[in-house]
């Protein structure tokens, strides 16, 4: 009651406190959620009894929140520079369809599927240039720049599997995964809208989106492409110098 | 990590002054599996791995369990570390560094992380052993002690769990992982350990396939291990003398070998292959294990002669191995040599005998009969004793092959594929080769013991009506077989009365009786499987 009181008292006497008083720097302190499922497919080919052994995996990375902070210069009356940076931590599901070659026989392969779960992490650092303005106590501002990812997914690197005679099934023993890694340079765009509730602090939220192609290397596997960043939304505190 | 640790500091102060709550479910999850394969790329890497083992090892975190010096490298040493949570091994967890005169070298192995996992047992280690017996296993060796571990689990779960090696029956080696809080079996897997090793080789036919073999020495050899018993082809590179000087005692210095695995010998690629499809082909149909139904090895014996020198053998060499193969007892056959290029023997070209699948079958089904009928090799319980053996030989190829006509397919013809044209034996029509397809016309001398090889296609013409139907030339009675889709039907059906029912001195009367009750047993009494058996029976006029 005590903190709903202040935030309204806060909220009156804002306009006047934004408006007057331009800020050089701003930081922003907050949270984010990457909107939608991003999906990938991994091949591993394996040699095994004479043939080759195919994994075929289908990952989808869900929707997460995660963390998005960053910094903005005013180097002009409406024209700024501004660095972020975000992290997202997503749940990576998946299922694989395995081909296993029988050790007896050519053509006469033992299949198996089953599921597969890691994380796929997006760590991203955004440089921008920022167009911004004010409205009372609004603040409102639009940017674009580039993005410099690091993503990194856990991929299979093979189907372990225990098979007894006569060999016509197999059961699956492990799903061994590796933490693949890319850097790959992408863009980003977006706005956000902030109430300014005093001369030094506020709460904005904001929307951004983001792109790069990252090549994700795991063994016994061609290169992975997976689109990094996406739609994110998100809000948080505003501090202004 | 470092980027990542700040920004959870950040976070977490955050979520404390009730700013992002909905951010603290991007915190990570506990107590999943999560493994980390370490392959080192550059000495810093390496070096830098190093380190963090080492700071694991003052944390009890691994412990060092083996350290060698490199017996090709003098500077190098090699040092196995073998991951602990709350000292208890983690199962899978290890890393093995390759030290040099320089430093570190290569870091490789595997950790697991994120174990939150109370290491007390609610089992006891003698509860966990009564928890493998009561499968049928009996601890034995080193690993038969329980031993207490953390056990990765395909679920994606940390296991408290007992390791016990133990053995079943039939020689089955299995470690068992038992969980020590609830006795449930973790994990379990067969741990018979062999260095089986396939290969690909051109059949006599010049026919693809998979061989089943062994490293040694830098070659491989034909031994199977993939299968359970030992089967194993010898090649005695024309040598008959050394072949009768060590039969039966050679041994692995006489295994037919080859340098890459990609074998081109055609006679040592289908005696190994063939006797292989053959176990398998008996298990499948009918669960037997090998010819003595507890997997008695099976040795193949090929090269005994060399083509070229067949006229400077007497008739009685030529006609036992270039022109037969034979079950020699004890689970050992021997396969002819064929005809050099050129020549023919009865208008036909005869190829190595080990090329036919269905010579190899039939010769292992003479060993399938030693150890259960027991059928004497003469007169009529002989020429049952042949039949048998065409009969399971007919069932192999339709069971591996496509029905057709010409090589490699599946017939009713015996020995086709390498006996051109027409092979030795017609089940679907005996006389074709001079052979009896009715009792009333069979023979009755005393040559081929009574005909053992003749007579038998009285049998052969019964199973190939039962299954096929048709008319019996000789009797004029029609039979309404069971239809090539249910051969297996008739297969079961001869395969039981000729293992399990005739005693070894049975007669086709015998035969008779044995089959059709056989046929009731596996299918009823009515059933057709036993109309056709009985009718194909009255159609060879044995009744």
């Amino acid at each position: 009651m005590r903190a709903a009181t202040a935030l309204l008292l806060l909220w009156a006497v804002a306009p006047a406190l934004a408006a007057d008083d331009p800020y050089k720097v701003k930081l922003l302190l907050g949270g984010g959620y990457e909107v939608g499922t991003q999906s990938f497919s991994q091949t591993v080919s394996l040699e095994q009894f004479a043939e080759t052994a195919t994994i075929a995996t289908a990952y989808e990375a869900e929707a997460a929140p995660g963390i998005d902070v960053g910094v903005q210069f005013n180097a002009f009356k409406h024209v700024g520079v501004a660095v972020a940076g975000t992290l997202y931590d997503r749940d990576l599901g998946g299922r694989f369809e395995a081909s296993f070659p029988h050790p007896f026989f050519f053509d006469r392969n033992r299949e198996a599927t089953d599921s597969v779960s890691g994380k796929m992490k997006e760590t991203a650092v955004h440089a921008s240039v920022v167009a911004f303005g004010h409205s009372g106590s609004l603040d409102f501002s639009g940017w674009a720049g580039v993005s410099f990812f690091k993503v990194e997914a856990d991929l299979l690197t093979n189907v372990n599997y225990s098979h007894e005679y006569p060999y016509d099934s197999v059961t699956v023993t492990s799903k061994p995964v590796t933490t693949a890694s890319d850097r790959p340079i992408g863009f980003n765009v977006g706005a956000s809208l902030d109430w300014r509730f005093s001369k030094s602090v506020g709460f904005g939220v904001q929307g951004r989106f983001s792109q790069a192609q990252a090549k994700l290397s795991a063994p016994n596997a061609a290169d992975t492409e997976v689109d990094a960043g996406g739609f994110q939304v998100g809000g948080g505190l505003r501090i202004y110098f | 990590m470092k980027d990542r640790e700040t920004l959870e500091v950040v976070m977490r102060s955050l979520v404390r002054i009730g700013v992002l709550v909905s951010c603290a479910a991007a915190l990570p999850a506990a107590a999943q599996v999560r493994e980390q394969r370490v392959v080192t790329g550059s000495a810093a890497e390496a070096a830098a791995w190093a380190s963090r083992l080492q700071a694991m090892a003052d944390a009890g975190e691994a412990r060092l369990t083996r350290s060698r010096e490199d017996a090709l490298l003098p500077d190098r040493r090699h040092q196995r570390f073998a991951q602990l949570h709350r000292g208890v091994p983690v199962w899978g967890g290890e890393l093995v560094v390759q030290t040099g005169s320089q430093g570190v070298v290569s870091v490789f192995g595997t950790l697991y992380e994120g174990i939150e996992l109370d290491v007390t047992p609610a089992l006891s280690p003698e509860a966990a052993v009564a928890v493998v017996r009561a499968q049928g296993g009996e601890p034995f060796g080193r690993h038969g002690r329980p031993e207490l571990l953390v056990l990765p689990t395909e679920g994606g779960r940390y296991v408290l769990a007992y390791r016990i090696r133990a053995r079943r029956a039939n020689f089955d080696i299995r470690m068992y992982f038992v969980d020590a809080r609830n006795g449930e079996i973790a994990l379990e897997y067969r741990d018979l350990q062999t260095q089986a090793a396939v290969g690909t080789g051109t059949g006599v036919l010049g026919d693809r396939k998979k061989v089943s073999t062994q490293p040694s020495g830098g070659d491989f050899v034909a031994e199977d291990r993939l299968r359970p018993p030992r089967i194993a082809t010898f090649d005695f590179h024309g040598d008959l003398e050394y072949l009768f000087a060590t039969f039966p005692n050679f041994g692995a210095r006489d295994l037919a070998s080859d340098d890459d695995n990609a074998w081109t010998d055609g006679a040592n690629v289908d005696a190994h292959v063939y006797a292989g499809y053959t176990y398998d082909y008996l298990f499948k149909r009918f669960g037997r294990r090998g010819l003595d139904n507890a997997n008695i090895p099976i040795r193949s014996i090929t090269h005994t002669v060399n083509r070229e020198d067949l006229f400077s053998y007497p008739d009685e060499i030529i006609f036992t191995f270039f022109l037969n193969a034979f079950y020699a007892g004890d689970g050992i056959m021997v396969y002819g040599e064929g005809l050099p290029e050129g020549f023919t023997f009865g208008g036909q070209t005869w190829n190595y005998l080990a090329g036919s699948l269905d010579i190899v079958t039939h010769e292992l089904t003479h060993g399938v009969t030693d150890y259960s009928s027991g059928l004497i090799y003469q007169n009529e319980s002989g020429a049952l004793n042949e039949a048998f053996s065409d009969i399971m030989a007919t069932g192999a190829e339709f069971f591996f092959q496509a029905a057709g006509d010409g090589p490699l397919r599946a017939d009713y013809l015996l020995g086709e594929d390498v006996i051109v044209p027409g092979g030795i034996r017609s089940m679907q029509n005996p006389r074709a080769f001079g052979d009896p397809d009715h009792y009333a016309i069979r023979f009755q001398g005393s040559a081929d013991n009574g005909g053992v090889h003749t007579n038998s296609g009285i049998a052969n013409h019964a199973f190939f009506l039962a299954i096929e139907g048709g008319t019996n030339r000789h009797s004029g009675i029609a039979v309404t077989g069971v239809g090539p889709g249910n051969r297996e039907q008739i297969e079961r059906v001869f395969y039981r009365a000729f293992t399990e029912m005739l005693p070894a001195s049975a007669n086709f009367k015998a035969a008779r009786g044995a089959t059709i009750q056989a046929a009731r047993d596996l299918f009823g009494a009515g059933s057709a499987a036993e109309s056709a058996v009985t009718q194909a029976w009255n159609a060879v006029g044995v009744n």
